[in-house]
């Protein structure tokens, strides 16, 4: 058993045919509360930066946060623009916890966010004993699962992977497993980081039902 | 993976660095085309087919009929073409605005990611050598102990009792391959040529096939395998084992990869957001026609 090469977070993987989402989904211009801070799923002693591939959700003041586990997901960071670093307006790719900007609107740091059912998305499982085969996984097609942000204290990324074993019809789950993706790092199914595609089944969209469509 | 804005390259923004540190783009240092045949494929499918007989003579009876052979059809093994590609989004914002255009390069890098797109997928017909779900045209694996003949029966390309990286591994297959049934179903035999491994055995072998005496006899006798000039091809992409490894033969129609279209880059603008547009994509297939063109270790 070897495991796969692990590719960060949530990726773009082609239009989504159901939306007739594009497969260079135009993103949209979000920006982050002053002084906001994300955390690993259910805990805060890990202080994480935002980066591209994170999955976002909005929140009530109209900026976007970290979408941890079982979180409804409104898009996923593409890019990000410049944020103000206390002296200067810094070029980036990725966020750092806890960006105070104040009020000072020129200072709001830009976060590129591609809405999450502009297409659907590649994202790595987390683990390499709920499944060890290619029909294993291809068993789990339509089906619902939701992701994980674990945290790395390290790297103090969120690391979103999908919380494979939570695999079920349970409607309330955040993603639905369409395919299991075809790029070549895929070569060991009994190991680690297997990379599947999504969609996703509880977003923010204006219109979405709270909790979804049952899973087949 | 997604648009490259000018965030992604940021620290490219201003001409501040020394020096660039990535992967080499200029040239492609392929392992597959060590070990595959390279050929290309004229139509959407290919079929080979197997054929066998008509066997051996019988003795004759003075005055008698001289008795009947045949040939029959074995398996067929169908090559479909399978397309890969990847494309590169980049704003224009990053186009006019980096200091080091090596950076981006996009074309080169889409090209070197292509060719070792397919150098991985043909290591993975020796990844998935003993699995059952990917099969050959006699619904076999590539080293099978059923591999099947025209005329009925099996054969098996694979040790029976394996045996670690060693002068007796060598033996042992070289009597193996020297065995195997020819399409008729009689005894044909093959030489070996070359050992394909993961890169951790390319030192061991190196030893076992470089010794002019054998170790274990004192250094009097002869390391014989010296003289079956082995070629050793590590496969770094086959990391999914550090045990397993595979004798090649001199059998014709075995490991191949043929190429229905080489790699073609596109290069276009998205208009409406101004964005950069690279692709890459090849067509190819992957297979083995002869399965005595192997003999399998699962040590």
């Amino acid at each position: 058993m070897a495991d796969n090469e692990h590719y960060y977070g949530f990726r773009p993987y082609r239009g989504n045919a159901f939306t007739g989402g594009r497969s260079d989904p135009p993103t949209i211009e979000c920006t982050v509360a002053t002084g906001y801070g994300a955390n690993e799923d259910g805990g805060s002693s890990i202080d994480l930066d935002l980066n591209i591939g994170d999955p976002v959700k909005r929140v009530s003041d109209g900026t976007i946060a970290l979408a941890n586990t079982t979180d409804a997901v409104y898009g996923v960071i593409a890019g990000f623009g410049p944020y103000w670093d206390g002296d200067v307006m810094r070029p980036t790719n990725r966020l750092p916890n806890g960006n105070a900007w104040g009020t000072v609107e020129a200072r709001k740091p830009t976060v590129y966010v591609t809405p999450v059912n502009a297409c659907l998305w590649e994202v790595d499982v987390d683990d390499s004993s709920t499944a060890t085969s290619e029909s294993a996984y291809r068993a789990f097609v339509g089906e619902n699962v939701t992701h994980v942000c674990p945290g790395d204290s390290d790297t103090l990324r969120a690391e979103p992977r999908l919380d494979i074993s939570t695999h079920n019809t349970t409607e309330s789950l955040v993603w639905r497993i369409e395919a299991i993706s075809k790029n070549q790092a895929n070569k060991d199914f009994s190991g680690a980081n297997v990379k599947l595609i999504v969609s996703c089944n509880v977003s923010q969209d204006a219109g979405q039902a709270a909790t979804n469509d049952t899973g087949v | 993976m997604g648009t490259v804005f000018t965030g992604n390259l940021f620290n490219t923004l201003k001409d501040t660095l020394e020096k660039i540190v990535d992967d080499k783009y200029d040239e492609q240092r392929s392992v597959f085309t060590k070990w595959c045949e390279i050929r290309t494929q004229r139509d959407h499918y290919e079929d080979d087919l197997e054929t066998g007989g008509p066997g051996l003579a019988s003795e004759v009876s003075e005055g008698g009929e001289i008795p009947l052979g045949t040939i029959r059809e074995g398996y067929l093994t169908r090559y479909i073409a399978r397309k890969f590609g990847l494309r590169l989004l980049i704003t224009e914002e990053t186009m006019e605005d980096s200091k080091y255009p090596q950076t981006i390069k996009a074309g080169k890098r889409l090209l070197r990611a292509l060719w070792k797109t397919a150098d991985i997928d043909a290591t993975l017909m020796l990844v998935r050598a003993w699995n059952s779900s990917y099969v050959g045209g006699d619904s076999q694996p590539l080293c099978s102990a059923s591999h099947t003949l025209p005329h009925g029966g099996t054969f098996s390309n694979n040790m029976a009792t394996p045996v670690s990286p060693s002068r007796t591994a060598v033996i042992v297959a070289k009597t193996q391959a020297a065995l195997y049934p020819g399409h008729d179903g009689i005894t044909e035999g093959y030489q070996l040529k070359s050992i394909l491994c993961p890169t951790n055995q390319e030192p061991i072998w190196a030893g076992i096939l470089g010794s002019d005496k054998v170790p274990e006899s004192d250094r009097n006798e002869i390391n014989v395998v010296k003289g079956y000039d082995l070629k050793v091809i590590p496969i770094k992409y086959w990391n999914t084992t550090t045990t397993n490894y595979i004798f090649q033969t001199d059998c014709p129609d075995g490991l191949n990869f043929r190429w229905k279209r080489r790699p073609k880059n596109r290069t276009w603008v998205e208009n409406s957001q101004e964005l950069m547009q690279y692709s890459i994509s090849a067509r190819w297939s992957r297979g083995w026609s002869d399965p005595r063109s192997v003999l399998g270790v699962q040590a």
